[in-house]
């Protein structure tokens, strides 16, 4: 699909409309720097990409790049425009509004979308980004190859897999679901080792006879419910309980009915007025025993003046000291009641106050404790009178048992302890987590399921995009080794190739062979001008591929790092290597551009100028002429010496490639040793060589040309005189600039034929060492 | 390997290899997932959001064993 012309008004550096036409050639395209000339590889590159040129986007180039795109002085509510014609008669048209809004239009149509398939990285190449590729990091490359290899749509769809992942992850909690069922699992682990839900209830049954009264629930779910809910109920009473059954415990201790039992065995003993009794005996018998002490030890028989007996004073002595031991004893059981009393009362009153606390008071307002209630406001009724009324010990007899049974009941229910509560409420617990269990090892296993099977697609498809990557990139790397080959003969620099680097997704490198050792990168080695040359054969190669060799390449001032041997063996690979293939080139090297017109077959290629841009309004200028002059003249006006320099540097350059083609025995040698010849020399030598070898037919005979003999020796003269005087001593002016120009410009296209315009050298007579024009009316006799 | 070959690399046929224990473990998940590939789903740039509702999906999907 060649292109046919590139037209554009306003758009970038053109002014009024400017179009180059190739007539469907391979052109060559000079311009000095700033001459406009990449504005033609621009306005490919935006209908290619739908509206935007690469390098113009930046923060200063406006939405729609219309600062960029439209010539600064366009007229008002003028329209930009670029058109694309190829062959066929079809065409893309683009009319940019002034707001930079782009409208595409086709003949036909869907040659817009067509058009708009194309991918820049192998339709263009400009200097600024010949080595880019080949600096890119490894991600970098691969995301520049992947569209070109055709594998950007699986590229895309392990993208969206991973990313489909990472939401199922997230969307499913699947992180947070796996680390509480490590949890619970551990928790019932601790309690339910096979973590069944048969040993879960049979555990909580257990449980649910402290807890629960009447019938105990049969399924986990409620039997955990009624459990939980029980506990939880009687954790949060727990501290009265606990305080209400100590204080019972301590009236439980104080055994009132015990005490009570002895006070009553005491009484029985001291029944009635014993103690008045006892007193008056006990004085009776002290004063008895006085008396005994003071009677006469002579009389036999003694009246006891306690009970009035008569007795023998032996045994009066004894009887006396029996009674005393009688009512001593009768003392102390009187004592003991008395002691008794005082316990028993000392412990109602320790009895009721343990009663009286709030734990307690509150517990005996339930109707339950009525009985136990009435008993303790009785013995509070009772507690400042005297034990010893009737009345008294007959009601303490009544609510004493009352409250000692009742108390004693209440304290046999032991209330649980904080640590067994909180031991069933964990088996609980754990109980409970058990469904939950059950679910999250299902949904977990689930959404793993669904994680895993996207892990693997997406494997699978990496692998497969590894595996075709692999597979075309070395298809390509033996295309970039060849064209390297061309480029960079008999150098060591080898084996340059793309591959993937190991256990690395989307990522390509390049790697090659320096001086027989391999390297992983030509970063390690490379000087600037070979990764340039690298990046150019990449571009070729993927230029190259199967699917692209149909659509043209712009390179755009690629060789500007390049010296001149290995431009000259780009000049080569481009005239054997892109057979068929169109290319539009652009350079502002002179010296190149006028190599290329020397060497490229005019049949094929064809050869444009521009002049020196000088205004947004003039905008881009052709040359009227094939060779590079008007740099020449673009200068007089600003210094002459530069201008005749200028001429000088043209001259040196074409003579040097007009001799080579002539074979004139001064061969042109690549390398340095040539830029030490001037065209001087070369005029020299072509003006002696042409004497004999050049020759023009007339009138069906062979003559000798001296015409063209005579412009290169005025040529040679003007060099010699106004050339030399440019670089020396720095005194020309205008006219003589400008005669130097024109005769120099006449000698060089003495070299063509002035019937059919072609070179001299453009044919060969195989055998007969002669060249010849396209006419065949001049003719070099080399042999 | 052209890279028009390339080209015509699809993904269900990746995935019809790739998901067929999910196909065994969760039929509508892998249904799901095949249905979306016929429709191009994954081979164009997807947002998030859609990302996200097509997950939620298969999220609700209930494997083979719950049914």
């Amino acid at each position: 699909m060649k292109i046919r012309s590139i037209g554009m008004s306003w758009f970038r550096g053109a002014s009024q409309q400017t179009t180059l036409n190739t007539e469907l050639m391979n052109v060559v395209i000079y311009g000095s720097n700033g001459s406009g000339k990449s504005s033609f590889s621009d306005a490919i590159e935006y209908i290619v990409a739908k509206g935007k040129i690469r390098h113009l986007m930046h923060e200063y180039s406006g939405s729609r790049q219309e600062k960029g795109v439209i010539n600064t002085h366009a007229p008002m509510d003028t329209n930009a425009t670029a058109c694309v014609k190829f062959e066929g008669n079809c065409s893309v048209d683009v009319k940019i509004t002034p707001d930079g809004t782009p409208i595409f239009s086709g003949n036909p149509e869907a040659l817009v979308n067509t058009v708009q398939t194309w991918e820049l990285e192998r339709l263009i190449l400009r200097q600024d980004e010949v080595a880019a590729f080949v600096e890119k990091t490894k991600g970098g490359k691969y995301s520049v190859l992947l569209p070109l290899l055709g594998l950007e749509h699986l590229e895309q769809a392990a993208d969206n897999i991973t990313k489909l992942r990472q939401s199922v992850v997230e969307e499913g909690d699947l992180y947070s679901k796996k680390a509480n069922l490590a949890f619970l699992k551990q928790e019932a682990a601790k309690y339910f080792a096979d973590l069944s839900e048969a040993t879960a209830t049979k555990a909580l049954q257990n449980i649910a006879k402290d807890y629960i009264k009447g019938e105990i629930p049969a399924g986990i779910d409620p039997l955990t419910k009624k459990l939980s809910d029980a506990i939880n109920s009687r954790i949060a009473s727990l501290t009265p309980e606990i305080t209400r059954h100590t204080l019972l415990l301590k009236v439980n201790e104080e055994n009132l009915s015990e005490k009570l039992q002895k006070v009553a065995q005491a009484e029985e003993k001291i029944l009635g007025r014993v103690n008045t009794l006892v007193d008056s005996q006990v004085e009776i018998l002290q004063q008895a025993s006085k008396y005994i002490d003071k009677l006469d030890i002579e009389k036999d028989e003694i009246e006891c003046p306690a009970c009035g007996r008569i007795l023998r004073k032996d045994e009066f002595i004894n009887h006396v000291r029996s009674e005393l031991e009688v009512l001593k004893d009768l003392c102390a059981d009187r004592d003991i009641a008395i002691e008794a009393r005082r316990v028993l009362k000392s412990s109602i009153e320790k009895v009721l106050s343990l009663m009286g606390d709030n734990s307690i008071t509150t517990w005996l307002g339930l109707p339950e404790h009525k009985e136990l209630k009435e008993a303790v406001d009785e013995l509070t009724q009772i507690r400042e009178k005297d034990i010893q009324s009737p009345e008294v010990r007959a009601k303490l007899g009544k609510f004493i048992p009352v409250l000692a049974g009742r108390v004693e009941a209440a304290v046999a229910v032991i209330p649980p302890s904080n640590q067994k509560l909180i031991n069933d409420g964990k088996i609980v617990e754990a109980a409970t987590s058990i469904p939950s269990i059950n679910r999250l090892e299902n949904e977990t296993v689930k959404i793993n399921n669904i994680v895993q099977a996207l892990d693997s697609s997406e494997t699978q498809i990496r692998e497969s995009i590894r595996s075709k990557t692999d597979s075309i990139i070395k298809s390509i790397s033996s295309d970039i080794q060849y064209l390297w080959a061309k480029i960079h003969p008999n150098e060591p620099i080898q084996n340059v190739k793309l591959y993937i680097p190991e256990d690395e997704d989307k990522s390509i490198d390049i790697g090659l062979t320096f001086h027989g050792l391999e390297q992983p990168s030509p970063r390690l080695t490379l000087s600037e001008g070979h990764r340039n040359s690298l990046g150019l054969c990449i571009f070729l190669a993927l230029a190259r591929l199967q699917d692209s060799k149909q659509r043209p390449i712009f390179l755009d001032d690629i060789v500007s790092s390049l010296d001149r041997w290995h431009r000259g063996n780009i000049t080569n690979l481009l005239l054997e290597e892109m057979t068929g293939r169109q290319v539009l080139l652009f350079t502002h090297d002179r010296e190149w551009f006028q190599e290329l017109r020397f060497l490229l077959p005019p049949t094929t290629w064809k050869f444009l100028t521009l002049k020196p841009w000088t205004s947004p309004s003039v905008g881009l200028q052709w040359s009227t002429s094939e060779n590079t002059f008007d740099d020449a003249r673009g200068l007089i006006a600003e210094n002459c010496e530069s201008a005749g320099n200028c001429v000088r540097q043209i001259m040196d350059s074409s003579l040097a490639i007009a001799t080579e083609k002539l074979r004139i025995k001064m061969p042109y040698a690549r390398g340095d040793r040539n830029d030490h010849r001037t065209c001087i020399e070369f005029l020299e030598s072509v003006i002696s060589e042409a004497q004999g070898r050049l020759r023009k037919e007339e009138a069906g005979s062979w003559k000798k040309c001296p015409e063209p003999i005579e412009d290169w020796r005025n040529a040679h003269n003007m060099i010699v005189s106004l050339a030399n005087r440019a670089s020396h001593t720095g005194s020309l002016v205008p006219t003589e600039v400008e005669n130097l120009i024109q005769c120099c410009e006449i000698a060089l296209n003495k070299f063509k034929c002035s019937e059919c315009g072609a070179y001299i050298w453009f044919a060969e007579q195989t055998g007969r060492e002669i060249m010849q024009c396209r006419c065949g009316k001049t003719q070099w006799k080399y042999g | 390997m052209s890279v028009d070959e390339n080209k015509g690399e699809s993904v269900r046929d990746i995935f019809s290899l790739a998901l067929t224990k999910l196909a065994q473990q969760n039929k509508q998940a892998y249904d799901l997932l095949l249905q979306k590939a016929d429709e191009g789903f994954f081979e164009q740039h997807q947002t998030k959001g859609t990302i996200k509702k097509l997950a939620a999906q298969l999220i609700d999907t209930k494997e083979l064993s719950e049914n």
